[in-house]
């Protein structure tokens, strides 16, 4: 008995809560269902638990590059007391126990949603697999961080509403994707969907939709911002370099371990941006393995099922508006980031550029379709300032995956996030002061 | 002949990209096609596939690019079947 014992303390303790391994039963329950041949399961369950390694080891070297940001931010905000102070709520979990602790959300939300598409006329099938995943990873670490729940009923909440959110959120948003589709069977998927339901409700107010933003041309040059490593890097060296510049020569010498302090900053700006395309390149394969499996399934499950899609599959839809529009949430993204340094906030925030480029971009382009180009550059401006400032509600409850966070969250996660955190805050979870 | 190598182009290579090479693989297994399939970002696509999909964002981009050298498909109905099939034919690959 007592090796019995033993063995189902070593699989709860060190299998069953390991993010690779979650993962990999994901696809592998995927794929067995969808009676692959068992090479096919092989290649898949070991593709995914190496693109959760790669995920990590991307996410470990990116949090080297945000340690410096932090520092620099923390000796800005605190007036040179160090990084203790930039973060000031407790921190109870590491992001690999709130991380496979989302692995088992997925699994449940991915349930949730099919028996939702299945049983009601909210026939929604989300297919992008890494805002699920996202979503999952802030759902969790405000559960166990913020209001201290841990083990099987927060994970069946947790995955219920993110069942709930793949369903839902791209049904109420509908009606609007269709007009810009003209009709197709497809929705979105995205985290930015609650943003661009504003967009579409308020843009017929003020502007015109015969002022159409896509009689404009933008310069071809321009294109190149639609690379995103080339717009992430960019970015990130600005970033870098500012808060340098606003700490000084002095502070940064003790920093910067020798190196000229400027091209520290620089440098340290690239090698975010290469951390994270080590990231993206994890994430992209371990959801190779997921995503298929999931629609391979719903699709047997549930008849006229409509699929919800990543965000650039419409970008069709607004070639100009989305250039346009990062540029103009890039710019009142970085408005907010002003504001958020003035609010001595428990926890750093940083500008990734990312998320301006899709969800400002989508924001624009649903805009530009109800209210032409001025309500999808107000539009813009309004989706780059507010998911910037609204951060500060909800990640002092998600600190253990602050860092990814930085670079994740979109309208979507401030909504359901905040929404779980004071919902218990108001049942008396909280663990902390928030 | 040697497997056809596809590759999916989008912006970060995990979304649309995905997307794409769902509808591909489906086409091109309805037609017994052996193919491998995968995704890149637009950034770092390999030299050494023989097609390029990708939606409207990303074509004149990777067009220019590959220079009549890689042929480069553009799909605009990510739940289309019949146009995936489509463009395929027309590329020869079906």
């Amino acid at each position: 008995m007592e090796i019995l014992q033993i063995v189902g303390n070593i699989i709860v303790s060190q299998i069953l809560t390991k993010t690779e391994i979650v993962m990999s039963l994901i696809s592998l329950v995927g794929l067995v269902l969808l009676k692959k041949p068992v090479e096919k399961i092989v290649s898949g369950v070991i593709k995914t638990y190496i693109g959760v390694t790669i995920f990590t080891l991307g996410l470990n070297s990116v949090q080297a590059a945000v340690g410096v940001f932090t520092n620099m931010f923390a000796n800005l905000i605190t007036g040179g007391q160090g990084l203790e102070n930039a973060i000031r709520v407790p921190v109870n979990f590491s992001a690999a126990e709130t991380g496979a602790m989302a692995g088992y959300m997925l699994l449940i939300g991915y349930v949730v949603n099919i028996l939702i598409a299945r049983f009601t006329k909210i026939k929604m099938i989300y297919l992008t697999g890494h805002w699920s995943f996202f979503m999952a990873q802030f759902i969790a670490a405000c559960v166990m961080n913020y209001l201290g729940l841990t083990g099987a009923a927060p994970i069946i909440i947790g995955g219920i509403i993110l069942g709930i959110y793949q369903a839902v959120f791209p049904y109420i948003l509908q009606p609007y994707t269709a007009k810009l589709t003209g009709g197709l069977p497809m929705a979105l998927g995205h985290g930015a969907s609650f943003f661009a339901l504003i967009a579409s409700v308020i843009a017929p107010k003020i502007g015109n939709p015969e002022k159409n933003m896509e009689d404009i041309e933008v310069p071809d040059r321009l294109s190149f911002l639609k690379e995103i490593v080339v717009t992430l890097s960019l970015t990130m060296m600005g970033m870098y370099l500012i808060l340098a510049l606003f700490n000084g020569q002095a502070y940064m010498e003790t920093i910067s371990g020798g190196q000229n302090w400027i091209l520290f900053a620089l440098f340290q700006g690239l090698l975010f941006s290469g951390s994270y395309m080590v990231l993206l390149y994890g994430i992209r394969s371990f959801l190779a393995e997921i995503t298929p499996a999931f629609q391979g399934i719903s699709t047997r499950l549930v008849s006229g099922a409509i699929p919800a899609f990543d965000g650039p599959v419409f970008f069709q839809y607004g070639n100009t508006s989305l250039i346009i529009g990062f540029i103009t949430s890039t710019i009142f993204s970085a408005l907010g980031m002003v504001v958020l340094m003035q609010m001595n906030l428990p926890v750093p925030i940083m500008m990734v550029n990312v998320e301006n480029f899709f969800g400002g971009g989508i924001t624009a382009i649903y805009a530009n379709k109800f209210g032409g180009r001025r309500a999808a550059i107000i539009c813009a401006a309004l989706y780059g300032f507010l998911t910037t400032i609204v951060r500060a509600l909800y990640f002092p409850m998600i600190v253990p995956e602050l860092e990814w966070a930085q670079i994740a969250c979109d309208a979507d996660q401030a909504v359901v996030v905040t929404l779980i955190g004071y919902v218990g805050k108001l049942l008396g979870l909280a663990k902390y002061a928030w | 002949m040697a497997r056809l190598n596809i590759g999916c182009v989008c912006g970060c290579g995990m979304g649309s990209s995905l997307l794409l090479k769902m509808l591909a693989t489906n086409v091109l297994d309805e037609q017994k096609i052996n193919a491998n399939v995968d995704c890149y970002d637009s950034g770092t696509v390999p030299g050494d596939v023989n097609l390029i999909i990708t939606s409207t964002a990303f074509y004149d981009g990777l067009k220019e690019q590959f220079n009549g050298k890689i042929p480069v498909l553009c799909i605009k109905n990510f739940s289309s079947k019949e146009e995936m099939a489509q463009k395929l034919q027309e590329a020869g690959i079906i």
